[in-house]
């Protein structure tokens, strides 16, 4: 009984096992590395617009693809990070952040998980102590 | 009574979560262009001083299959409602737009090509088809996501174009 429960265990850390890798193709890359690992970092905290669970680094999407190119294309321009971001942000919300910020609209999400917890842990206090009373 | 409701509770909040949710990410509009000046057209056969407003944009391919849904309602607004619809065709071959509105018919007032899909990322596109409206100074007043259907047609846009209508004379 108990090696089965440390097999589930062990087998629920698979989860954790990083189960995404790059889509950059080759010839999308820049020659200066400097850049390019600046365009990788980017698109790593860019949502796919079509794929919503993964970056546009990680997604093989036409629109993610897209997406890359534009950024190294402005990259080269000399747009700083947070002008590249800006500018998808503007036209794509904070859904298109990784990470979105946390600010009115994304409160519940935040902040809902914690809000659950309690609750919940309040709702398991009371039934406990019920059930010993 | 009271035990039962308590039971029930978070059964209660989940589903109020979920519909809540639901409605927001299947809501037709998207906000974020919206009242915003519309982004400048550089493409092949539709440039920005082309564009007369109010007018609809409308962004298809004959690839995709929902635009065909919407086709019809398109076609009834440049005939019936003598809107200009301006088309900007994405990733789609020319010969491919060209048979595609021969068989259906042409809503178009003039057509776009977005090859690179450049006009898709500048206009804050998530698929096709997508639909904006804008006024005579070229602000975007509304931005559709999906097919539009008869329905959108008059309990949406119907009735932004009538409210700058009424704007105009004023």
């Amino acid at each position: 009984m108990k090696t089965r429960a440390i097999l589930i265990i062990a087998a629920l850390f698979l989860f954790l096992a990083p189960n995404s890798h790059a889509f950059v193709n080759p010839d999308e890359q820049l020659s200066d590395p400097a850049l390019e690992a600046r365009a990788r970092d980017i698109s790593k905290d860019i949502r796919c617009p079509v794929c919503e669970s993964q970056s546009i680094d990680e997604s093989n999407a036409d629109v993610a693809r897209d997406l890359r190119i534009l950024i190294r294309e402005r990259l080269t321009e000399g747009d700083s990070d947070e002008e590249i971001i800006e500018y998808l942000r503007i036209r794509y919300g904070d859904v298109v952040l990784m990470n979105p910020p946390l600010n009115k609209t994304t409160s519940l999400l935040w902040l809902g998980p914690f809000l659950i917890l309690i609750l919940g842990g309040i709702g398991t206090f009371l039934f406990i102590r019920k059930a010993q009373a | 009574m009271k035990k039962n409701f308590l039971n029930m509770l978070p059964l209660v909040v989940f589903l109020a979560l979920v519909i809540s949710f639901a409605t927001i990410l299947l809501r037709p509009e998207k906000i974020e262009m919206m009242s915003k000046p519309m982004p400048p057209l550089t493409l092949k056969g539709l440039k920005t001083e082309d564009i007369k407003g109010p007018a609809l944009i409308n962004f298809f391919a004959s690839w995709c299959t929902p635009c065909h849904a919407e086709h019809d309602n398109l076609m009834a607004l440049s005939e019936k409602h003598k809107l200009p619809i301006y088309g900007i065709a994405y990733k789609d071959k020319r010969k491919d737009t060209d048979r595609y509105l021969k068989e259906l018919g042409n809503p178009y007032k003039k057509i776009g090509r977005d090859d690179k899909g450049r006009a898709f990322i500048d206009w804050g596109l998530s698929g096709v088809p997508e639909t904006f409206l804008i006024d005579a100074d070229n602000m975007i007043r509304y931005h559709h996501a999906g097919v539009l259907l008869e329905e959108d047609v008059s309990a949406t846009i119907m009735p932004i174009i009538q409210e700058l209508e009424t704007t105009d004379e004023n």
